[in-house]
């Protein structure tokens, strides 16, 4: 039911897309590539990020996003191409428009909330509206009960919240959350989103890096996919579930292992490649095949422990292009 | 704008300070530990008040007693040894039972010999130890030469009068020596006189008679060698020829002999014959008649041969014995020859005796005639000596009555003089400074430059730890704003810890009691307005150098116990070649240079001569110049440094 409702909430996320595919340019990569120590790290790269999107970097360890990243946040320079942000600007000139939400903490443990936000509010430029400023962000993100406490007492998910919240203190157009949500518990994790959508709601252009495909497939208007510095795919979620993201499986869980003379007979049946892993069996759903093969199993008198469908999904989309999983993280959608 | 991002950066440095437990250590307890112990534990240093010191001593030279080598104060306390006891007393030094062992000797020449034991692997003590010793012992052998030379002062008084007698007895010395002169010239003359030339020319002629001589004998022997030979070949002849006579001699009487029984046998026969003939008739007779006659006539023939014979037979007699007296006479020869063979080995023996007697004779007269020689040169030498001699003393006569009348103007001196003749004052170069003065600024400045350092790179290190370095990299905040926002951090910290350094070191409060040796708190240093201002400008100085090292440090060190790591191997190098452990003059003169340029010894320089000599801080132009240029290059250091997010 989730994986639907998530399913449909994209299908309204393609259509705000396509609407807003009009839009401008916010970050444009052109032919950027860079080598370290005669390593190419990223290969003639082109892509473009519009302005109110959720972009999706994604990619394996070592696709290059970091470089990337550091090169849109001119913390980098490339070694040939270009990148423009707002069409004309250099990512240093642009630097107080992006805001990053770096993956760990970047705060001082050592001070209260208050006194992180006061600082970065300071240390932003933002001059005699930071005090202002400070307070409506510490309210925005719920930390105002927190602001006395010190930073590095925080519980990680508050932690997240504070490093979230020093980024939208210059109030940025331009926001990159690096696996905003890693190591959180559920619930954290939908304020996160939420937070996400609202950001975007509000016109900011999202950059969001994660290992979790839920939350591409959820979060993202579209996304790349990066392997080994190369651009391997672009486009939206669904359009890439639906090109590569396989078929519909079932999957049939029995309290004894089937033999393999089942496993071929109900092959036959089906017209299909069952595929058997322990005490269960697999094979993609085509025309209601999936209830012959429940009546052939009740009629050999071999007991069902468990049914599932694994909806095609993202993750596969990447297994598929990548040849490998996007990384080992704790499988959320379970 | 820019003023409120570098106090927002200098009190997110400060708050981050604060947040550091070892920056309450360093910055509160460590200088007041620093200044208030280390000065105590050494601001009483000096060489001749030492306390509570143990030396050993092997006094082999009695009149050197323990008091007149060490006067350093009551509590040095002297450790006898016995003069066997050298390994003992060095083995108390590796045992630091003693600090120093000294063994006094005498040479032979009565030269006092010092053997001075120390611990070398003490770096400070041990040189200043030996010195210190060097200059005990020399002390005391001062005020034994001062007392040997008073002794001398009053001999030398008493010499005057003597120094008169002896001018006198120069004058003596003086005709003696022309009497000497006459002498010489006398034994010149006499040897002149000695023709030695002719006794030499009579020895060569009386050689060459001798060979002469020798010449002749030998040619008389040689002649006599050759009658010699002849008498042996008549000898030998003789011999054949006494044989041959005897032969002829027995066959001549043999002949007698035959021819009287061949004269008897004929007349027998002839008588026979005769008979019968006269029986044989005639023809027979006749011829028988006829030989018989034959026969008579040969018979008759051989009876005339008779006395023929008996004349041979005498004049064989006749050569017998002058035969005998031929062989007695050759006899007498041959034993005249055997006495001249003996006579000629005894003559040649003697001539060539005589021959080595006149050689040697000659060499004789040679080295003879060489002496002759060399005493004539003498005597010229001699009379050239007694000239110069003359010559001298004629000075020495001066000098000594020059000598005579410096003794007499020695002798109206006041004899003290030389007892004590010279008197040291100590005058300070800076008129007002102490050793606790020093001292202080020692301290201050280790206490800055360890809590700049150390500060600044703990919590660099933690704010790219913590990435909020990665945030003000990215943030409106310059990277120059920020490394000068850190450096006015350090600069109030240092501002912080002078002012504790500077109260505690102005403060002189007596302790009701001994705490650590400590009677007193603080050192009473003085402290004019002018004073403050130079030590407050310097330590700032100082605080924002270290603390810029210290973020360079950081900025290239991994982690914080790498940065931490290096910063005390940066500084504590720097501490030995900084003159605060060990005094800069010890050093070798390039590393003296090197040392100069080296931030440490700037600030320890800087301080020092604010603190202790009072000096304005801007006129120590190298060591502020030297802070100033490594500040500016740590800070493009930093700020070449890229951040990266990872």
């Amino acid at each position: 039911m989730i994986s639907k409702s998530l399913f449909q909430f994209n299908k309204i996320l393609n259509i705000h897309f396509a609407v807003e595919s009009n839009s401008m340019n916010v970050v444009e990569i052109i032919n950027v590539s860079k080598s370290f120590n005669k390593k190419q790290v990223l290969n003639h790269l082109n892509f473009n990020i519009e302005d109110g999107e959720i972009f999706g970097l994604l990619g394996g360890n070592g696709a290059g996003k970091s470089t990337i990243t550091n090169i849109i946040f001119g913390l980098e320079e490339p070694t040939s191409g270009e990148v423009k942000i707002f069409s004309k600007e250099t990512p240093k000139e642009a630097r107080n428009k992006m805001g990053l939400v770096p993956q760990e903490t970047a705060f001082y443990n050592e001070f209260t909330v208050r006194e992180n936000i006061l600082f970065f509010a300071y240390a932003f430029g933002l001059g005699s509206k930071a005090v202002e400023r400070s307070n409506h962000v510490l309210k925005w993100l719920d930390l105002e009960d927190f602001s006395s406490i010190q930073a590095g007492h925080l519980s990680g998910g508050y932690q997240r919240m504070l490093n979230t919240a020093i980024t939208l203190l210059p109030d940025p157009r331009i926001i990159f959350f690096d696996e905003p949500t890693v190591g959180l518990d559920p619930e954290m994790r939908r304020s996160f989103w939420k937070l996400i959508k609202s950001l975007k709601e509000m016109g900011k252009t999202i950059i969001l890096t994660t290992h979790y495909m839920d939350e591409a497939e959820n979060l993202c208007n579209r996304i790349i996919l990066l392997k080994k510095g190369n651009l391997l795919i672009e486009g939206n979620p669904n359009k890439l579930i639906n090109e590569h993201g396989g078929e519909r499986m079932v999957r049939f869980e029995l309290v004894k292992e089937m033999s393999p003379t089942h496993v071929t007979n109900l092959s036959e049946l089906l017209n299909t490649k069952v595929t058997l892993a322990g005490n269960s069996i697999y094979f993609a759903e085509n025309k209601n095949n999936s209830l012959v093969a429940g009546n052939w199993i009740e009629k050999k008198k071999l007991e069902i422990l468990s049914i599932e469908i694994k909806e095609p999904s993202l993750e596969n989309a990447f297994i598929n292009l990548l040849g490998e999983k996007p990384v080992e993280v704790t499988d959320v959608k379970k | 704008m820019f003023g409120r991002r570098l106090f927002n950066i200098v009190w997110k440095e400060l708050a981050l300070i604060k947040s550091q437990r070892l920056a309450m250590i360093l910055i509160i307890i460590f200088p007041f530990i620093a200044v208030q112990f280390f000065v105590s534990s050494f601001s009483s240093f000096s060489l001749t008040q030492m306390s509570e010191i143990q030396i050993g001593l092997i006094n082999e030279v009695g009149e050197y007693s323990d008091q007149n080598i060490f006067n350093f104060g009551k509590d040095v306390k002297i450790v006898n040894f016995a003069p066997t006891e050298t390994n003992l007393m060095i083995k108390s030094i590796q045992e630091k039972n003693i600090l120093a062992g000294i063994v006094i000797s005498q040479e032979a020449s009565k030269r006092i010999l010092c053997d001075i034991y120390y611990d070398n692997t003490s770096v400070m003590s041990a040189p200043v130890i030996t010195e210190i010793a060097s200059a005990g012992i020399q002390r005391a052998a001062s005020k034994k030469a001062q007392e040997k030379l008073g002794e001398i002062f009053s001999i030398i008084r008493q010499m005057s009068p003597k120094i008169k007698e002896e001018t006198q007895k120069l004058a003596s010395f003086k005709s003696r020596l022309v009497s000497a002169e006459a002498s010489l010239e006398e034994l010149d003359l006499r040897l002149k006189s000695i023709d030695i030339n002719k006794a030499e020319n009579m020895v060569v002629e009386q050689q060459l008679n001798l060979t002469d001589a020798n010449a002749q004998a030998e040619q008389i022997i040689k002649e006599l060698e050759d009658s010699q030979e002849d008498f042996y070949d008549i000898k030998t002849e003789f011999a054949f020829l006494k044989t041959s006579f005897n032969t002829y001699s027995i066959a001549l009487n043999g002949i007698v002999s035959t021819m009287n029984v061949v004269t008897i046998s004929l007349d027998s026969q002839i008588a026979s014959l005769k008979t019968m003939a006269e029986q044989l008739p005639e023809p027979n007779k006749s011829a028988m008649l006829s030989t018989i006659k034959d026969l008579n006539t040969n018979l008759t023939l051989i009876n005339q041969l008779n006395p023929m014979l008996v004349l041979a037979n005498t004049s064989a007699q006749a050569i017998n014995t002058k035969l005998t007296r031929i062989d007695s006479l050759i006899t007498k020869m041959d034993a005249l020859y055997q006495r001249l063979e003996e006579n000629k080995i005894s003559f040649r023996e003697k001539i060539s005796s005589a021959k080595v007697a006149l050689s040697d004779l000659s060499k004789d007269i040679v080295v003879l005639k060489g002496t002759f020689i060399d005493i004539s040169n003498l005597i010229v030498e001699a009379k050239k000596s007694r000239s110069e001699i003359e010559t001298k003393l004629n000075e020495s006569e001066v000098l000594l009555n020059s000598f005579s009348a410096s003794m007499e103007e020695l002798g109206s001196i006041d004899p003290g003089l030389f007892v004590e003749p010279i008197t040291f004052n100590k005058i300070k170069a800076f008129e007002n400074a102490t050793s606790s003065g020093t001292l202080v600024s020692n301290a201050l400045v280790i206490v800055i430059v360890l809590t700049a350092i150390l500060l600044a790179a703990i919590i660099t290190i933690s704010e790219r730890s913590e990435n909020a370095q990665l945030r003000l990299d990215l943030s409106q905040t310059p990277k120059v704003t920020r490394i000068f926002g850190k450096l006015f951090a350090y600069i109030i910290v240092g501002f912080a810890e002078a002012t504790l350094i500077v109260f505690v070191a102005g403060l002189k409060i007596t302790l009701p009691w001994e705490i650590f040796g400590m009677t007193q708190l603080g050192y009473g240093v003085p402290m004019t307005i002018i004073t403050l201002f130079n030590i407050y400008f310097a330590v700032g100085l100082i605080a924002a150098t270290f603390a810029a090292i210290g973020v360079a440090v950081a900025s290239f060190s991994k982690s914080q116990s790498t940065a931490i790591l290096a910063s005390l191997l940066l500084v504590v190098p720097m501490l030995f070649l900084s003159g605060i452990i060990l005094p800069l003059e010890f050093m070798d003169p390039i590393m003296r240079t090197l040392s100069m340029l080296l931030p440490l010894t700037a600030a320890n320089t800087l301080l020092t001569d604010v603190i202790a000599r009072d000096m304005f801080m801007l006129g120590d132009i190298i060591p502020v110049t030297v802070l100033l240029t490594i500040t500016i290059v740590s800070i493009v250091l930093v700020n070449f440094k890229k951040t990266i997010y990872k």
